[in-house]
């Protein structure tokens, strides 16, 4: 297996695009990651596409619009994590030297496309008994305050922090400053979790373009080394009997860490999967920032805060930047390249050398979880 | 009555009768003894084929429990679910019957109970299981 190099990324700034096609939402997000990277449009072997909500083909429905047809291409679905399990496809093909050159893209229309209350599908057991993700959640976090007294105010710290970062981003949904009140207060979904402590329906689209590493220096000045890759799939609910930790993310983490050969004191930045406020916490633990129980403590701290010693979520996170599914995974590794370029305006990490990016995607019945990708990412600083 | 539940449950393969009752059907793996519901056609643990269809214990204990204030497919808000952690180990999770003045807290016990749950588009009731606390 050889190395591979991020060279270009791009995205849409993520919003309610109420009048925007999704084609017309990944066109621009691949347009900006190819004019980012300095490759011309015939230099893609092949592109991976993720997508959650849009139906057939729709990454050829994207290409055909940027004008790149006859490539190898695959449509990707793995819930939240689609976009990242659709980069790992093209970092496979690019690692074993069948390809130099490759596009992936994420991107979802969920305010028009995607179901108001967001559950499994339908035939799902679960599903049919009323479990949303709100709900699937709310009961995780319900054993994990009861566990290791981790407050609400230590939960909701972890969307006021994110909201402040998203105030700093360009690309973020949400600009405007929350406090604790704010999310204590705010409406109440799926008891504990309020509406401030959710991550909201959003439009939008990233994109990234891959290369061999040593041909990476031909087009770009400072390319980003993918250091690891690493995707996998959940176990067995009823393996899984302390629902506080999820097995599938430490597996996976541990699985990324040895490939990069890393530790988790190693990282300078990092974007995790804050779908719900508590799941930060909870990924802290599991990612190996502190130990198990710790995490409300972490945030207290201010560690985990943009100046802090391991900075999450600079973004704004799922809960501030938003989440349009399957452009979520792209549109983090998109973020840890600014920040390891040092492009990150306002909110850039200071010296940042080494990012991580974490996602865990979809519920299942009987499953912990459907999905989960971690991604280690290494610049010169 | 019986029969009216029983031709309303919404997916028969879930269900099996036991001493005249409606409970929950469980398959248990002849090689590891281990129980798992929904049914499944082959064991996840040793890959058996050939599971045999078991009566799950209706007692528990509540895992966890949350009341929902936004609309899922099948209830309106608001309402209440939970993972109920039956006798003999399996989880489960349902809706949960929440009396007033009788709050929930992790560990309460639960009796497993066959009744209405939603209606579908049709008008036509559907039946399953559902979580009662047991007071005291």
């Amino acid at each position: 297996m050889r190395e591979v190099a991020i060279i270009g990324v791009g995205s849409t700034v993520f919003g309610k695009y109420k009048d925007v096609s999704p084609e017309e939402l990944g066109r621009r997000a691949v347009e900006a990651a190819l004019e980012d990277s300095g490759v011309s449009y015939e230099k893609i072997e092949v592109a991976s596409c993720a997508n959650v909500y849009g139906g057939m083909c729709i990454g050829q429905s994207v290409m055909k619009e940027v004008g790149i047809t006859r490539v190898d291409m695959f449509n990707v679905e793995n819930a939240c994590a689609s976009g990242s399990s659709a980069f790992n496809i093209i970092y496979r093909i690019i690692a074993s030297g069948e390809c130099n050159i490759g596009l992936v893209f994420g991107l979802e229309k969920m305010t028009t496309l995607a179901p108001a209350q967001l559950a499994p599908p339908e035939t799902d057991l679960d599903a049919n008994m009323g479990l949303l993700f709100p709900a699937f959640f709310a009961l995780i976090m319900r054993r994990y305050l009861d566990r290791y007294g981790v407050t609400m105010e230590q939960v909701a710290k972890v969307a006021v922090k994110n909201r402040h970062h998203g105030c700093l981003n360009p690309y973020a949904q949400y600009k405007d400053e929350i406090g604790i009140n704010d999310v204590l207060t705010s409406r109440m979904i799926a008891d504990p979790i309020t509406l401030l402590q959710c991550c909201p329906n959003t439009d939008g689209a990233a994109a990234a373009v891959l290369c061999a590493a040593d041909l990476a220096d031909k087009y770009c000045s400072k390319p980003v080394q993918v250091a690891a890759s690493v995707v996998s799939s959940g176990d067995y609910q009823w393996r899984q009997r302390d629902i506080t930790f999820s097995e599938l993310t430490h597996r996976t983490a541990q699985r990324a860490y040895e490939m990069a050969k890393l530790t988790p004191d190693d990282i300078d930045v990092c974007e995790l999967h804050d779908a719900f406020a508590v799941n930060e916490l909870m990924h802290y633990e599991e990612l190996g920032f502190c130990p198990v129980g710790e995490g409300g403590r972490l945030v207290e701290s201010g560690a985990t805060s943009l100046g802090g010693t391991i900075p999450v979520n600079v973004s704004g996170g799922l809960l501030s930047k938003g989440h349009p599914l399957a452009a979520t995974g792209v549109a983090q590794l998109a973020e840890i390249v600014w920040q390891l370029r040092g492009e990150a305006g306002d909110r850039q990490v200071k010296g940042a050398k080494v990012g991580l990016a974490h996602v865990l995607g979809g519920a299942v019945t009987g499953l912990e979880s459907g999905s989960c990708t971690v991604h280690i990412l290494t610049g010169s600083g | 009555m019986k029969k009216e539940l029983i031709e309303s449950l919404f997916d028969k393969d879930l269900f099996i009768e036991k001493d005249n009752e409606i409970r929950l059907r469980g398959s248990e793996c002849p090689n590891c003894s281990r129980r798992f519901f929904p049914p499944k056609a082959r064991c996840p643990e040793c890959f058996q084929s050939g599971l045999s269809s078991v009566a799950l214990d209706t007692m528990g204990t509540l895992y966890s429990y949350t009341t929902v204030y936004i609309p899922s497919r099948n209830f309106k808000p608001p309402y209440t679910v939970g993972y109920v952690e039956l006798d003999e180990g399996v989880r489960v999770f349902g809706q949960v019957r929440v009396r007033e003045g009788e709050p929930l807290t992790i560990g309460s016990s639960i009796k497993v109970v066959i009744d209405y749950l939603w209606n579908r588009s049709d008008g036509e009731g559907v039946s399953g299981y559902l979580f009662e606390p047991v007071s005291g």
